[in-house]
């Protein structure tokens, strides 16, 4: 049951990411947010990320907790912004405030995650 | 909350397993470094660490702020307050036009700059014609330029003739400057950054850097990870915090035992003879008391054989066992490079000079000094009280150029350079910061002028000193971007320009100044200090018929306030007063300042030294240029430090001293307070950033999860805190940061219930008149379950 639930739930995910994707294309000029997070109250937005991502998703909690970024406080809305203007993907413009030159050296065709796993951001795939 | 955190889970399952799934799908790359025109370069303003930055400008509007790679502060990498910053340049909160209302009791109305100039001379002048210099006084900020402090400490010293000159940066870094005067005889730190790339032992006491200088703390970590079994790191705090995470060894003593802990690693060094006796026979003397007198090597043993690992254990609580200190002392000693980091847990203390000397004393004695990657060295908090306030004169001691006032020959030659009457400036030191607003309280002081700063949420027991700056026959002017707590209690209050609005330089932990140029212009009226300091002086001079006040401000008449005025100001202060001082800057001009990415550590006597970065090591031949020019022999290193007439490093025998205030009965707990990262001071400007709230909207007080579950407090619950001076209201986060029997609060909040300053103690340290922030006693209890809370800012 649990399996079938699990399946339900990535199935709805890849869904919303092909909706995404679509409007993405036509909107990305604009570097609009790649995602909309799901509507909170104003008293819910005062919940840092990290306190409901820790259950949410313990994975990505885990591998941000113990990577370069995690020890140094580099927190959540620094990468993906706030709910005004948050994105599940970040515009890479905002890797260049802290990585300005490796956002300019690195292949024109591919993202920083697409080499360094996202939220590790250890060493190249 | 439990409610909506459950609703929330289940309305972030699905986005959640997008989100995981789509980092893997070729959505196109967007590659936009923003959307800006131009890039200004500048340094950052939310710590002392000085991040070089460029903000990016379109049409006219900052709209991000990055990195600047090729600096040797921050090598392109900033904090979230970095990132952030340019979202306050318009921000329909900032104040635009000059308020003004007679008395406290009434709203302010908007005013023109000419009525308020007007207003603010004539209430100055009336207060020295009716109560004499002495009361009138100016309180800055160590993030005020540095021209913005160099003209205002001018005006008031020569031209209103009273050193009534104070600055924030007493609460924070005055026990340092004591600290390295009294033993290095130069005040600021001998070593740079670059030191940290080549330290193996890390000795980080009293310093939460992940938060306070999280850029800087990088670096440590980096260094640490990089060289994972040759570096040591060693985190000495009652609290466990960010810091903690790269520490191979974490010390935790009871707060306010660092004293005896400090001194107990001497002992161990000098017991198993780790000691430099070279260095030691070259460099230093051995000193005790307030004479100065210098004792022998052997009656420092004898003085220092009262501090048994033992004994300092039973003293210190928390982990801290013999071994424990034998093991640390070693390391300190016997790694290739030792660099010690600290700030406030040793400065805001009632003996922080004499923590600072017995830190210092671990170098001294093992030679840990003057090498690459060996290093002590005190972190400052603020982007420019080193700066602005420690060069540039903005304490109530100390004249430009680190010039004791006291001194005679040293004020005599500041009146000559400035070109006023021998005698203008008087010989007495003004009120330092507690002494000033303690005056304030007496009604001694009638007018003040406060810049840039919030000291009616910063000052210690702060309660104590808004009664007397709510005074109807006390006129405070405050000179300020946002409305604060301090605004509350002003009757003039005056718009600034911020950071990028205007031009100056800051100068940050490691000697190193630099410059930030004006890229936009202020909104409304809002105008830069300094030429408000000197229209101020301008009418001054009419209002008091003084030809001399006008003679302060001669050299900027008529000069363009974004860039011009404050070059003339810089000018003047590095050419005439840094000249043939320790903190020469002469080779610092403007234009060389432009011309590299990351400014200028002094000594800098001339221009072509300032244009190879300056100097990165003070007082070693062929690093310094003022070590060979002051060389008195053929040794490698020259402690020319204008304060020792000997050219010796002292080893200081200072005894134990506890905190003012310890838990009793009554009041059983430790109360401790510090930054998060998300916020600076007293979140005037962080708090306005929304990214920023959100991540940290009120102050919590950490508790020790095993005095929760005794106290019955869970996390989240309203908590009672109480002192002898009052009481907060604040959520509990249970967390294992601070020891047991202690409780940690964040000062930021500035909601009346969570501002933790009404309730610490304004017991300030003898020397450097530093007060004790970082301990007092309390009492805690829980008064009901979770309450919702509301993000608090003054607004007007």
């Amino acid at each position: 049951m649990r399996n079938i639930l699990a399946l339900m739930v990535l199935f709805l995910g890849l869904f919303l990411v092909a909706c995404q994707t679509g409007k993405a294309s036509k909107t990305q000029a604009a570097a609009a947010p790649s995602a909309q997070h799901p509507e909170l109250s104003a008293r819910e937005k005062l919940i840092p990320c990290a306190t409901c991502h820790r259950e949410v998703t313990p994975e990505i909690y885990e591998e941000w907790y113990n990577s370069l970024h995690g020890l140094d406080n580099v927190k959540c809305f620094q990468c993906h912004g706030t709910y005004e203007n948050f994105a599940v993907e970040p515009p890479i413009g905002r890797c260049a405030a802290c990585h300005a030159r490796e956002v300019t050296h690195a292949p024109k065709n591919k993202a920083c995650w697409d080499c360094h796993p996202a939220h590790k951001f250890t060493v190249h795939r | 909350m439990a409610l909506s955190r459950r609703e929330f889970l289940k309305r972030t399952a699905a986005l959640t397993a997008a989100s995981l799934v789509g980092m893997n799908l070729p959505l196109k790359v967007d590659r936009a470094q923003a959307d800006a025109d131009r890039w200004v370069r500048g340094t950052c303003r939310f710590c002392g660490v000085g991040c070089r930055v460029e903000l990016g400008i379109k049409d006219g509007r900052p709209v991000a702020i990055r990195g600047v790679p090729q600096s040797r502060t921050n090598m392109g990498y900033l904090c979230m307050k970095g990132m952030l910053f340019y979202q306050l340049m318009r921000h329909p909160d900032r104040l635009t036009k000059p308020l003004y209302r007679e008395s406290k009791k009434e709203k302010f109305r908007e005013i023109s700059w000419e009525e308020a100039l007007s207003i603010a001379a004539k209430k100055f002048a009336e207060s020295i014609k009716n109560h004499g210099p002495d009361s009138v006084a100016y309180y800055g900020s160590g993030q005020a330029l540095t021209e913005e402090t160099y003209l205002f400490q001018k005006i008031m010293r020569a031209g209103l003739r009273t050193n009534n000159v104070e600055g924030n940066p007493r609460l924070c870094m005055a026990s340092a400057v004591g600290g390295y005067i009294t033993s290095f005889g130069a005040d600021e730190p001998i070593g740079s950054y670059a030191d940290i790339e080549q330290a193996f032992c890390f000795f980080i006491i009293g310093s939460n850097m992940a938060e306070a200088h999280p850029v800087l703390f990088r670096r440590v970590m980096r260094r640490k990870l990089d060289n994972p079994r040759e570096v040591t790191v060693i985190n000495a705090d009652p609290r466990r915090s960010p810091t903690s995470r790269i520490a191979d060894i974490h010390l935790q003593f009871k707060p306010g035992t660092d004293l005896a802990l400090l001194n107990a690693m001497a002992y161990v060094i000098v017991e198993e003879k780790l000691y430099n006796e070279d260095f030691l026979n070259n460099y230093c003397t051995f000193r005790v008391g307030k004479e100065k007198k210098e004792v022998s090597f052997e009656d420092y043993k004898k003085f220092i054989s009262a501090y048994t690992p033992e004994k300092a254990a039973d003293i210190c609580g928390g982990n801290i066992t013999p071994d424990l200190i034998r093991k640390v002392a070693r390391i300190f000693a016997t790694s290739p490079a030792t660099m010690s980091l600290w700030t406030m847990g040793i400065n805001q203390r009632i003996r922080g000079v004499w923590a600072n000397n017995l830190i210092h004393n671990l170098h001294l004695l093992t030679g840990q000094l003057c090498r690459p990657g060996a290093d002590s060295f005190s972190l400052t908090g603020q982007p420019n009280a080193c700066g602005g306030v420690r060069e540039g004169g903005g304490l109530c001691h100390i004249l430009p150029g680190h010039r004791p006032v006291k001194v005679d020959k040293l004020r005599h030659e500041v009146e000559d350079l400035w070109g006023v009457p021998r005698g203008r400036i008087p010989a007495k030191p003004g009120y330092h910061t507690i002494a000033m607003f303690s005056a304030v309280n007496e009604g001694k002081i009638k007018a003040i002028w406060i810049n840039c700063t919030s000291p009616a949420q910063s000052l210690p027991n702060c309660d104590k000193y808004r009664k007397g700056m709510a005074r109807e026959d006390v006129f405070i002017i405050v000179t300020d971007i946002f409305p604060t707590k301090t605004t509350e209690l002003a009757n003039l209050i005056l718009p600034t320009a911020f950071h990028f609005e205007k031009t100056g330089v800051f100068g940050c932990t490691e000697r190193r100044s630099q410059l930030t140029v004006k890229a936009i212009d202020p909104p409304g009226e809002a105008k830069p200090e300094v030429w408000i300091a000197r229209e101020w002086a301008l009418k001054l001079a009419e209002e008091l018929n003084d030809p001399v006040i006008k003679k302060c401000v001669e050299p900027f008449l008529g000069l363009e306030p974004g860039y011009e005025l404050p070059k003339a100001i810089w000018t003047e202060y590095t050419q005439k007063l840094t000249a043939g001082r320790d903190n020469d800057l002469r080779g610092a001009t403007y234009e060389v300042l432009q011309q590299l990415p990351d400014g200028v550590q002094w000594p800098a006597p001339t221009k072509e030294w300032a244009l190879k970065g300056g100097t990165y090591k003070k007082f070693v031949r062929g690093l310094d240029p003022l070590a060979d020019e002051h060389a008195i022999d053929e040794k490698p290193y020259q402690f020319y430090g204008p304060a020792h007439k000997d050219h010796k490093l002292w080893v200081w025998l200072r005894p134990y001293k506890g905190p003012a205030e310890e838990p009793d009965a009554e009041y059983p707990f430790y109360l401790s307070t510090g930054r998060v990262i998300d916020h600076w001071h007293t979140s005037s400007m962080t708090g306005r950033i929304k990214e920023l709230m959100r991540a940290n909207p009120y102050a919590y007080i950490e508790i020790n999860p095993k005095d929760a579950q005794r106290l019955g407090i869970k996390p989240g619950d309203m908590v009672l805190v109480e002192t002898r001076r009052g009481k907060n209201i604040l959520p509990a986060k249970v967390y294992e940061g601070p020891m047991e029997g202690m409780v940690f609060v964040y000062w930021y909040d500035m909601a009346e219930d969570r501002m933790i300053n009404r309730v610490t103690k304004d017991a300030f340290d003898p020397g450097s008149k530093e007060p004790e922030f970082k301990i007092c006693a309390c009492r805690i209890k829980r008064l009901s379950g979770p309450k919702p809370l509301k993000p608090y800012l003054v607004r007007l």
